[in-house]
């Protein structure tokens, strides 16, 4: 197995950079996930690993070696396609035994190493098959037992349960990330739900627009969102996000709409006050939020009016408009469903709210102090920007 | 602005404009489209008809209304070489199995060379980006529509050309003349199918995803080895589809056969177009010639019978599933 690097990475189509200066590291056996919404350079990335595309500027290292030049048939990478790719005018059998053979397999050990790959995923009945026989999940199964067969050093797969079912894509979830444990490869998974990312990964790398927004463990990514995307695109609803002003004296305080005040301390208070923000936006997440008609002691609370309440049997999403016309939304018991248009108090415990710069949009807590702000990356850029240099 | 774009959509069929799809084709609607095209092509129906009726006649039929008897008599004549019932044997059943043979003989090779040629030429222009593509595919389309008549004296010089440098220099002893005869009929005539082909085959390439050929190169197959392994198979209805054309253009062929091939060596419609010129006309017995005729429509024949459902997906562009 192998780890994969990739180094100021940048690909570029005619006009638009599909990936910019990306730098990821996916340790070696561990399971990664590039997270990121359509057409943010996820099948992009994933094709540069494999060596379909070569990268426009930068370098991609298998355990330290650049194989930016070497072709995708001598990578050893398994990649199981989006839309599965199989080979239409082949049965299973001959899909999967295609790699093999191409590496002159012997006969024998062809047909012993189909057979166990197929058993391992539950098609062996189905060998004689051709592709469009197979339903969507025995397709993918296909499309997976193909990668697996000739014993990738990497497995990389792209949003290869997003043409499932509900039902299906949560079995399938739970066996490729046991699959992958017991073969102990390195594999690289491209996702743009959240959820399957937050339940089968090691490390999280967000994408969007090209660019890298955070790589952390899944606990990161969900506590401690990089900027304002990553907090808008992770949880389920996402974070909700309220700008609300900075008072600076005596020690720094962000003044909520509807009325709740957050004074921080400690690290973040100095940090706020040296940034010298005169607003911020605040985040929390529906989760985080205890809904009552009061204030509570030693929470942050805002006045809100109920607009809708939408119950989902385990809970209940209720959202509410603040002061200035936002609206956020809360996650409480099934129990709570005040009536539409009655005021209710959303209650936050301190340690649960992220502030962040609107202006760079990244979060409080990741910037350095001045003398030296917005260090750690440069601002959002458009895309469609000009790059210089560029092949195809 | 919805209701435009459904409406829009259901006119165009649901995927691209398929016609039958189309709200159009009524009943109705297609009886009267079955009676105008029956009308349209009766003349030609009339005379392939007539033509084949001819061969199986004890008489010159003058008329579709004439009154005639079966026989297979022209049909042992053609065979036996002997066009006009009277005359002695002119021509020996072997050499009417030549004919028949030189005609398979340029069929084939133009088949070959047309698949052999632009089978890859589509493949490149449909995958690879390079400088004045899109300008050499319009250039294909505008070189289809030259007539290979128009081209006859370039590609005759050309022929002098060669015959001089490989016969006269003596590079080759004289017994390959008809060989290079044959060669170059095959591959003159090809040429002027390869442009429609390619732009035909390219359509075909065009509809396989890129993914299933990036799969192959993944698995760890070679560039060629995708092209021949996954690639051709995947568009073989549109192979078969060329190659049919191919096969017809060159077992059809008149004037480059005429201009190339010697005499002595005819093809089915040289042949038939020596009996029916240069002044032996009266000496050759139509019926026989149409015999003649006949075989030299039976590929066409073959083609509609056999080949209606290729059409169709050639029609369609290829790949099922
Ligand atoms: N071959 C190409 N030529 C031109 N632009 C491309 C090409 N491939 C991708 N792009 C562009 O690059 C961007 C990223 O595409 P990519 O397919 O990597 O997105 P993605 O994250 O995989 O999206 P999805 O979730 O929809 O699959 C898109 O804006 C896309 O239009
Ligand atoms: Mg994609």
């Amino acid at each position: 197995m192998v780890e994969v690097e990739l180094r100021g990475v940048w690909k570029v189509f005619g006009r638009v950079a599909a990936v910019r200066d990306v730098n990821l590291r996916f340790p070696d056996g561990k399971f990664s996930s590039i997270l990121g919404p359509s057409g943010s350079g996820k099948s992009t990335l994933l094709y540069l690993i494999a060596g379909i595309y070569r990268p426009t500027r930068g370098e991609v290292l298998f355990d330290g070696r650049d194989v930016s030049r070497v072709p995708p048939n001598e990578r050893n990478v398994g990649l199981v396609f989006q839309n599965y790719a199989l080979y239409p005018h082949m049965t299973v059998f001959d899909n999967i035994a295609f790699p093999l053979r191409l590496r002159k397999t012997p006969r024998g050990e062809v047909e012993r190493r189909v057979r166990e790959v197929a058993e391992m995923l539950g098609i062996g009945d189905l060998l004689d098959r051709y592709p469009a026989q197979l339903s969507g999940g025995q397709q993918q199964r296909v499309a997976l037992a193909r990668a697996l067969v000739k014993r990738p050093s990497v497995l990389l797969l792209d949003e290869p349960l997003s043409n499932l079912d509900a039902l299906v894509r949560l079995r399938i979830r739970g066996e490729l990330k046991r699959l992958q444990q017991e073969l102990g490869i390195t594999a690289i998974y491209v996702t743009h739900d959240q959820s399957e990312a937050l339940a089968m990964s090691d490390q999280i790398a967000v994408i969007h627009r090209g660019e890298i927004q955070q790589v952390g463990t899944p606990e990161d990514v969900y506590e401690k969102p990089r900027n304002i995307f990553v907090a808008s695109f992770i949880g389920m609803p996402p974070a909700n996000l309220v700008p609300a002003e900075v008072r600076r004296a005596p020690g720094p305080c962000v003044l909520l709409p509807g009325g709740g005040e957050y004074c921080p301390r400690g690290g973040l208070a100095s940090k706020l006050a040296a940034l010298g923000l005169e607003r911020v936006v605040v985040a929390f997440r529906p989760e985080d939020a205890i809904l009552a008609e009061h204030p509570l002691e030693d929470y942050v609370s805002m006045e809100g009016e109920v607009y809708v309440v939408e119950p989902l049997g385990r809970e209940n999403i209720v959202t509410l408009s603040l002061p200035g016309g936002h609206s956020v939304k809360v996650i409480t018991q099934p129990v709570v469903s005040p009536p539409a248009g009655s005021r209710m108090y959303i209650n936050l415990e301190p340690s649960k709210i992220r502030l962040f710069d609107p202006e760079t949009e990244l979060n409080i807590e990741y910037l350095e102090a001045p003398p030296t702000p917005q260090v750690e990356a440069p601002p959002p850029r458009r895309r469609g920007e000009s790059v210089e240099e560029g092949e195809e | 602005m919805r209701g435009a774009l459904s409406l829009a959509s259901r006119l165009l069929g649901r995927r691209g404009g398929r016609l039958e799809e189309a709200p159009l084709t009524g009943r109705g609607f297609q009886a009267i489209l079955v009676l105008a095209l029956l009308a349209a092509s009766l003349p030609i129906i009339l005379s392939y008809t007539l033509l084949v009726e001819l061969s199986f006649s004890s008489t010159l039929i003058m008329s579709p209304f004439q009154k005639t008897q079966f026989t297979l008599e022209n049909w042992r004549l053609f065979l036996e070489g002997k066009l006009a019932p009277t005359a002695a044997r002119i021509y020996s059943p072997a050499y009417i199995r030549s004919m028949i043979v030189n005609t398979l003989i340029v069929a084939a090779g133009v088949t070959v060379v047309v698949i052999a040629a632009s089978a890859p030429a589509a493949y490149a222009l449909s995958r690879l980006r390079f400088r004045f593509r899109a300008a050499t595919l319009r250039f294909l389309i505008l070189l289809h529509a030259f007539p290979g008549v128009a081209l006859i004296i370039g590609v005759y010089a050309v022929y002098v050309y060669l015959y001089k440098r490989l016969f006269v220099g003596g590079l080759l002893p004289k017994e390959y003349l008809l060989l290079y005869s044959f060669a170059y009929v095959i591959v003159a005539r090809a040429s002027l199918e390869v442009p429609m082909s390619t732009w035909i085959l390219k359509g075909f390439f065009d509809r396989v995803p890129w993914e299933v050929e990036w799969a192959a190169l993944v698995d760890g197959a070679s560039r060629l080895r995708t092209f021949w392994q996954v690639m051709l198979p995947l568009i073989k209805p549109g192979l078969a589809a060329v190659a049919i054309f191919a096969f017809m253009a060159g077992w059809e062929e008149l004037i480059y056969v005429v201009v190339f091939l010697p005499r002595e060596a005819p093809t089915l419609a040289s042949f038939i177009h020596y009996q029916l010129s240069g002044g032996s006309l009266e000496a050759s017995y139509l019926p026989v010639v149409a015999a003649a005729a006949t075989v030299y429509l039976i590929p066409t024949i073959l083609f509609f019978v056999f080949t209606q459902k290729l059409l169709l997906e050639a029609a369609h562009g290829g790949l099922k599933a």
